[in-house]
């Protein structure tokens, strides 16, 4: 290590090159590893977990909508005293919604960022 | 875990809001009830772990920080890959709903608490801060472009008649399904806890059937890990959602 100050500048120069090829190299290798770990981290997390939330958002999108439209509807016929007409119109669109949620949330890929820039 | 002793078992008795300092003020029940008890556990629980988490802001985090650091990572990184960098604004927001949420959940698996989060009022109570931040940020940042939510853009015109009730009726179901599925998991959870253990009850004061007293047994240990996994996945759940329909407030164009 001492003697490194003694040796003729043309080793020195390849030392120089040699240590930050080295170097780029580890920071490369760092990176990589650091993804790999953050993408297995994620696909962990990703497993049970995630199944079961996009489970219990199915069954609530769902459910909700249907609810709802058959609210919407039979609010309105109480306030129009059209009695059967929008329940069943609102109903059947709450329906419709609820299908339709499901099947926005099932088409994409969970999980990442711009599932909601179409439709 | 056993409250409802003697004769009677009733899963339904650990929801049951009694008020602690009745308070009547112009005719409105104000009383400070066990609800609002756990309300104020959970927000001090929540100012111990934040305070005291970057109280010290170490290099190398010690268990509360790094706890700390981890909820607020992991809610950063949620909120950046749902809205990017325009979300940054509305991280207190998911932030604070996230970790009420989880902090209510936790607390109310501790046998003998009350769980805030399994009363819809409450749970809708949140949804609607969040569709109303949504409503009110949406229309004072775009005004009228707001509504285009309902239009989808490409759609033929006489299509838009059955798609724009359709979009309404998405819309309003949010706060709805937002609000149901946490209250329902977690009322769902506890009952059927507390089911599990009147029937433990019941074998072992049953005589001969005691030996089967461990099955029930068993089912509550199992299942209160898959409440603790729950607890968590909801708050996780409500966090993503909040995040997915302030993008909607952000970008209502689609």
């Amino acid at each position: 290590m001492a003697a490194d100050k003694n040796d003729d500048p043309v080793d020195d120069e390849a030392l120089k090159r040699r240590l930050g090829e080295l170097t780029k190299a580890l920071d490369g290798k760092r990176q990589e590893t650091e993804e790999t770990a953050r993408a297995s981290r994620k696909g962990s997390n990703e497993g049970i977990g995630k199944a079961m939330g996009t489970g219990f958002r199915v069954a609530s999108e769902l459910a909700a909508a249907i609810m709802v439209g058959g609210l919407l509807g039979w609010q309105i016929d109480k306030w129009a005293g059209t009695d059967p007409w929008f329940l069943l119109v609102f109903l059947m669109l709450g329906i419709v919604t609820g299908f339709w949620n499901v099947y926005k949330l099932a088409a994409r890929p969970t999980g990442d960022g711009d599932r909601q820039d179409k439709v | 875990m056993a409250a409802g002793t003697g004769p009677v078992i009733d899963p339904i008795h650990q929801f049951e809001v009694h008020p602690i300092v009745p308070l009547n003020i112009g005719g409105l029940d104000l009383s400070f009830t066990n609800a609002s008890l756990f309300m104020v556990i959970v927000l001090g629980v929540a100012l111990l772990l934040m305070l005291g988490g970057t109280a010290g802001r170490s290099l190398i985090p010690g268990r509360l920080q790094s706890m700390a650091e981890m909820l607020y990572e992991f809610i950063e990184d949620t909120c950046q890959s749902t809205m990017g960098s325009h979300g940054r604004k509305f991280l207190p927001l998911v932030f604070s709903l996230f970790l009420f949420v989880l902090l209510s959940n936790l607390i109310g698996l501790i046998p003998g608490t009350f769980t805030v989060t399994s009363h819809i009022i409450v749970t809708f109570a949140l949804a609607a801060v969040v569709i109303l931040t949504v409503i009110i940020y949406g229309i004072a940042k775009h005004g009228t472009h707001f509504f285009g939510l309902f239009v989808p853009s490409g759609v033929p015109k006489p299509l838009l008649l059955l798609i724009v009730p359709i979009e309404v009726i998405s819309f309003v179901s949010r706060p709805i399904s937002l609000s149901m599925r946490l209250f329902a998991n977690m009322l769902a959870g506890h009952i059927a806890l507390k089911v599990f253990a009147g029937f433990l009850l019941m074998l072992s004061a049953a005589g001969g059937w005691f030996a089967l007293a461990p099955l029930p047994l068993a089912m509550i240990v199992a299942l209160t890990a898959l409440e603790f996994l729950v607890a968590g996945l909801q708050a996780f759940v409500f966090a993503v959602l909040t995040c997915i329909y302030l993008n909607d407030a952000l970008h209502p164009g689609h």
